[in-house]
């Protein structure tokens, strides 16, 4: 296999970035439809890395677990969401500094 | 600087700017929007990284399913705008900003040293398989220096393909050992018998080949023959190779034409003993060749029909026929050796399947039964009566009841009830249903 065409130094950095970014919108932001964007980020982060190192070994273990990660993001967002939404309904809001319920 | 990385350079802005903008906008929708561009980005660094299948997963599951659902959630709730209230814990976003500038230049740091580069894959182990091709001979066993690989090859028998060591080492052919007892045949190394062949090959990583032991018992050859296994690009074509087996003749290897035989074709030309040609892709079909010597023709080949995806390997040899008097006891023949199959091409739909389908199938199940769960339990949450049994038991529990029943009439033990119990009593009932 040939080696990369951009080297995967510069995918490794980027995805860095990424992910950081994500875990930042997870610390800052209140609004929990923001911070479930903010996984979705660094879930993506971690993929492209992921591809990266598949790439440069020639092997395509990284793909796979790629695979199964979207498939489980898949799953994280629609139970996420649909919690998101019953609280909205109990609480009308989902600011999460205001989801203080089970601190007793 | 090369057309990649100005494209990559380019690619990675946009993504970084759109996933700032989606965290500071302060429209959950624009956010949504700029978080598709994002995945966007990422979905063509994985087609730039050899995973075309997965970008198209990245399309279709992620910027298309996942967020849609997204926006659905956003505007169901009408929770667009948002914010408004002071933050809480506003200490938080100065702190995280702090950190996660630390941790990044430490992941800079990681990557630097790392010396990701610098990591060279380990290359596949060879592989090999040997053709028994002399005729006459004794089923043979083959060993690579002192240790056997291959046992009671018999004429014209194909081992299955089997990883090799790396390097170079001495491939000693024996007659195999006739006796029925294994304890009774000695081994030929140490006893010092002579081998058939012995020849030193040097053993390529990620190479495949296949070795055919030919020629005579008086003077035997060992033929590498190229085998590769590198993915077809095009779809519905085949690679052949063929081989001159057969001592002492030259031969040319001629595709027929059957409607216009001016239009015979010679795949190889002159192929003396041990040559071997190049590798000819093929369209998959049926098709007819002839082993010729000058003008005549030695061998036919008919009605063969050819599969995709596969390499195949023919090869012109000599066969034993019953002894009558004055006639030669061997004559040429075509042996068609198992087809090699070529591997998928890397980070392809058939491929990732293939995997999927075996290594790879438990976890694989796992998934589609988290998916069923996750179908069932979003249903289950979202449903509204669950919500309003729930909201109702939060109000008067069977606890509290059967509580009030039992203590009204103590009037100063109340107190102690209700503080074993606050939560639903300080609680405000949610309004609006």
């Amino acid at each position: 296999m040939q080696p990369p065409a951009v080297a995967i130094d510069y995918f490794i950095v980027l995805s860095a970035v990424l992910f950081i970014m994500g875990v930042l919108g997870v610390l800052v932001r209140r609004n929990a439809i923001m911070i479930f964007m903010s996984v979705e980020l660094m879930l993506n982060a971690a993929n492209l890395s992921l591809v990266a190192f598949a790439r440069q070994w020639g092997n395509m273990n990284g793909q796979l677990a790629v695979f199964f990660v979207i498939t489980i993001a898949a799953a994280e967002v629609a139970i996420g969401l649909a919690l998101i939404v019953a609280i909205f309904r109990s609480k009308k809001s989902i600011d999460v500094d205001e989801l203080n319920m089970m601190q007793g | 600087m090369t057309v990649e990385l100005v494209l990559f350079i380019v690619v990675a802005a946009v993504a970084i700017f759109s996933a700032a903008l989606m965290l500071v906008s302060r429209n959950a929708v624009h956010s949504a929007l700029f978080l598709v561009v994002n995945l966007l980005c990422v979905g063509f660094f994985y087609l730039m990284l050899a995973a075309p299948f997965l970008a198209m997963v990245q399309i279709t599951v992620y910027a298309g399913a996942i967020v849609v659902l997204f926006l659905f959630v956003i505007m169901l709730l009408g929770s667009e705008r948002l914010g408004g209230r002071p933050a809480k814990y506003g200490w938080v976003a100065s702190g995280a900003v702090v950190l996660t500038s630390a941790f990044l230049i430490v992941a800079f740091i990681a990557i630097l040293q790392g010396n990701i580069e610098g990591l060279k894959p380990i290359e596949p182990a060879p592989q090999g398989r040997f053709v028994h091709a002399i005729p006459g001979a004794p089923a043979v066993d083959v060993y690579l220096n002192d240790e056997r690989i291959v046992e009671k090859a018999a004429y014209g028998q194909t081992t299955a393909l089997m990883a090799l060591p790396t390097g170079e080492r001495n491939v000693l052919v024996y007659p195999s050992c006739t006796n029925e007892d294994p304890a009774q045949c000695p081994n030929p190394i140490t006893s010092g018998s002579a081998p058939i062949a012995a020849v030193p090959v040097r053993f390529e990583a990620g190479t495949t080949t296949t070795y055919i032991i030919g020629g005579t018992v008086q003077a035997p050859q060992l033929i590498s023959v190229p085998t590769t296994r590198a993915p077809i690009e095009a779809d519905n074509t085949m690679r052949l190779t063929v081989v001159n087996a057969l001592p002492d003749t030259t031969v040319n290897f001629v595709q027929l034409n059957a409607e216009n035989p001016a239009a015979n074709e010679t795949l190889a030309e002159g192929l003396a003993f041990g040559g071997v040609s190049g590798v000819v892709t093929l369209p998959r079909g049926a098709y007819e060749f002839d082993w010729n010597q000058g003008e005549r023709r030695l061998v036919a080949v008919r009605g063969w029909r050819g599969e995709a995806g596969n390499h195949h390997v023919f090869v012109l040899m000599a066969e034993e026929v019953p002894v009558a008097a004055g006639e030669p006891t061997t004559r040429p023949v075509n042996a068609h050796l198992p087809p090699v199959e070529a591997e998928k091409a890397f980070g392809g739909p058939q491929r990732l399947g293939e995997e999927l389908l075996s290594r790879y199938l438990l976890p694989f199940e796992l998934v589609a039964l988290l998916l069923l769960a996750t179908m069932v339990g979003a249903i289950i949450l979202t449903r509204e009566e669950v919500i309003r049994r729930e909201r109702r038991r939060l109000v008067v529990s069977p606890a509290i009841k059967r509580i009030n029943r039992a203590v009204p009439i103590d009037v100063k033990a109340e107190p102690v009830a209700s503080a074993a119990l606050p939560e639903p009593d300080r609680q405000p009932e949610p309004s609006g249903d």
